[in-house]
């Protein structure tokens, strides 16, 4: 398996985490600690008090496992919750029914396989986030993996950020193709090369969601590699300091920025980073140099770019040729794919994955893909190393497995957040909207006629299943005890970066289907040849769906 | 007011003068005055050490002046979840501060690692809180985080940073 290896520091650094927290909850029982001091450590261990039960939201690294470490979270959804897991839009996973009392010896189950929860919550650096695709994707210019772990281990614990005015989230892509919605973060990287070639980062800051999305603001066209970590703490430490206490709503980084303004906020960092740079440039390169040999390329074999099996197979067998058509990616090495497994059943519940479906995908990875799993923000799996000549073969297994579904970035591959039906923050459901919705669009000829068409729907305005940046956006709301749902349009998560636009009044939970059918339907209607709906919301203007929408109300 | 250095329960050394307390208290010993009284503390002829209380709202613009004027600064950490002073110290110590740096406010046993690796010397917390968490609570969790991954942040005792370990020469 290609991926990070934890050395004896690392080991030590988790080991320390899991006896602390032992000690936390020894000390809450007794009364050192109270119940207000109790609350922010056991979230920065990802622990959560959820409407129904506490929620333990465990870290998965730039959203990679290796099929060892799936199992080891296939057994603790069976040892300790029931029987399933929820992944994330941050490539993490959570489970919904953990009790207290097991929650440490979940944690030392993890670090048994090298893994842990800290930093999934808090008012913290989060689980840095990256392109699910990182280093086999034909179109990167380079692996944004090494990067990711040096930042993994730079806000590990950090001295002086652990405290922060609020939860700090950042991502990384290594491709000009944006799968890590690097605009929508607290810190957005872009791999970039510098005049003279050399790699370095293109630095973007005071991106979000929730209540007030704003699109992150370029504050360096080009970092040097080197110099990341010293950068990243300037950057930290105005915030930290500056960062508004006041108000939990308007404590994230973007509102520092937007309240500056970007000049001024360029000026406060650059200042801060001329004063003194933390981490030496030559040791951090050396650092980065270690982290890289473990992400090596795999054994490859030499194949031709075609695979007369795969095109055989493709021909022959349709269902064979939908799924390969649509949960394909582009390999950088020739005669290989990367594979998605969506996790989108149709009336299931998005993101959600048993003990059965992960011991599954452990197994086909293992046969077909190195032992390597990716989970994305999209709330699904990826085999990222599949020797074409496989895929038929892979194909079948995940039919077997029920996890064949030939949906992905179609209308019922949609992002959800938990909602209701487990939140404690959330205003409306989501979960029985995403199943409405996946449920009246079933047909998969009709998915496939309809196209690329992301669906992304939040429970309450904090926009954790990502609304702002659907195609169409649905965000659930309360009035007098009903629930009702504002529709958004044109939203985008990639290098085209938008925030959708509300296209007018809200619907009902019984009405939203029938409002999602009218916006679909007059979109085929209007459409220009091969253009996707989200081309022809930009064309046309979010407001040509207006009368579709409310014709008959 | 109990201080914790280094994990270990010490006898406060400084009087607190607060803002309204009369000139005569500025006289002897070693005081710590409000940013406001720093100027007519150090004008004074005395015996004793001047220390100065910045609040954890200063101006980040004064802090380069009080660098080798004074020989301690108190931050205060109006909550524990307030980490604005980590920040602080972090910058006081970039800025060439070598006299005392003491956080004083309700920390928690689980930030004394952390506080000392931000330059930190000393924790004042108030009696009440004290009672509830020994300084044995804080010498505790100081031992279970011996070292960091961060360069410049090493706690006390640790050399250097897992960093730097990796890659020592040799």
């Amino acid at each position: 398996m290609y991926m990070y290896r934890y050395d004896e520091f690392d080991r030590q650094m988790v080991r320390a985490r899991v006896a602390e927290f032992r000690s936390q909850i020894e000390r809450r029982i007794s009364g050192a600690l109270t119940e207000d001091e109790f609350k922010p450590l056991r979230l920065m261990n990802g622990l959560y008090l959820q409407l129904h039960a506490y929620m333990l939201r465990v870290a998965i690294p730039y959203g990679q496992l290796s099929s060892r470490q799936l199992r080891t979270l296939a057994d603790i959804a069976d040892k300790y919750d029931r029987g399933y897991g929820h992944l994330t839009t941050r490539q993490n996973i959570q489970y919904n029914w953990p009790k207290l009392s097991e929650v440490a010896d979940i944690l030392d189950d993890l670090a048994g396989v090298e893994m842990h929860a800290i930093q999934t919550s808090g008012n913290c650096i989060r689980n840095v986030t990256s392109d699910p695709f990182a280093g086999v994707a034909a179109d990167e210019l380079e692996d944004p993996r090494p990067t990711a772990e040096l930042m993994r281990q730079w806000s590990t614990f950090h001295p002086e950020f652990s405290f922060l005015p609020r939860k700090f989230k950042i991502a990384i892509t290594g491709s000009p193709n944006d799968r890590a919605a690097v605009f929508f973060h607290d810190i957005g990287l872009r791999m970039v090369r510098g005049a003279n070639g050399a790699p370095g980062y293109e630095v973007i800051v005071g991106g979000g969601q929730g209540r007030t999305p704003m699109i992150g603001k370029v504050v360096r066209d080009y970092l040097p590699r080197g110099e990341l970590l010293g950068y990243l703490e300037a950057i930290m430490r105005v915030y930290n300091l500056h960062g508004r206490r006041d108000n939990k709503y308007k404590a994230r980084i973007k509102i520092l920025v937007h309240e500056l303004g970007l000049e001024q906020f360029k000026a406060e960092v650059e200042a801060e980073y001329t004063r003194k740079p933390q981490t030496d440039v030559a040791l951090s390169e050396a650092e980065l140099a270690r982290i890289s040999a473990y992400f090596a390329l795999p054994d490859y074999d030499a194949l031709p770019e075609r695979s007369e099996t795969f095109e055989t197979a493709r021909a022959s067998d349709p269902a064979f040729a939908q799924w390969a058509g649509r949960n394909l990616f582009t390999h950088k090495q020739p005669g290989y794919a990367a594979v998605t497994i969506t996790v989108k059943r149709v009336s299931g519940e998005p993101g959600d994955v048993t003990s059965h479906d992960m011991r599954a995908v452990a197994d086909l990875a293992d046969t077909y893909s190195f032992g390597g799993i990716r989970v994305t923000h999209e709330q699904n799996l990826v085999l990222a190393d599949v020797r074409k000549d496989d895929l038929y073969d892979l194909w079948k297994g995940l039919v077997v497995a029920g996890l064949a579904d030939a949906n992905k970035g179609l209308i019922s591959d949609i992002i959800a957040c938990p909602g209701m039906d487990y939140c404690a923050l959330a205003t409306a459901r989501s979960i029985p909207i995403a199943q409405a919705i996946s449920t009246r669009f079933a047909d998969t000829r009709r998915q496939e006629e309809i196209g690329p068409l992301a669906i992304k729907i939040s429970g309450c305005i904090n926009a954790c299943g990502h609304h702002h940046v659907g195609h169409i956006g649905i965000l659930g709301l309360e009035k007098a005890g009903e629930e009702f749902y504002q529709i958004t349009l044109g939203g985008d998560a990639t290098q085209t970066a938008a925030i959708g636009e509300r296209a007018g009044p809200g619907f009902s939970a019984d009405g939203v289907t029938d409002a999602i059918e009218r916006i679909v339907e007059h979109y085929l209607d209007v459409r220009d040849d091969g253009e996707t709906f989200l081309e022809t919301c930009r064309r046309l203007g979010p407001e040509t769906f207006k009368e579709a929408l409310y014709a008959d109300h | 007011m109990p201080i914790i250095r280094h994990g270990s329960a010490v006898a406060d050394d400084w009087t607190l003068i607060g803002p309204e307390d009369a000139d005569a208290a500025l006289s002897d010993g070693d005081v710590i005055v409000p940013l406001a009284r720093l100027d007519d503390a150090l004008a004074v002829e005395r015996n004793g050490r001047v220390g100065v209380d910045i609040g954890n709202d200063a101006d980040t613009g004064t802090l380069q002046g009080l660098v080798g004027r004074v020989d301690l600064i108190q931050i205060d950490f109006p909550s524990f979840a307030d980490g604005r002073g980590f920040s602080l110290a972090k910058r006081l110590r970039n800025l060439g501060f070598e006299g005392v740096l003491r956080a004083h406010g309700p920390l928690i046993a689980d930030q004394a690692a952390f506080a000392e690796s931000c330059g930190f010397d000393e924790i004042a917390i108030d009696d009440l809180h004290a009672a509830r968490q020994a300084a044995e609570h804080f010498a505790e969790i100081r031992s279970v985080f011996a070292t960091t991954y961060q360069e410049g942040l090493e706690p006390a005792g640790a050399k250097r940073s897992i960093l730097s370990a990796r890659h020592a020469a040799g």
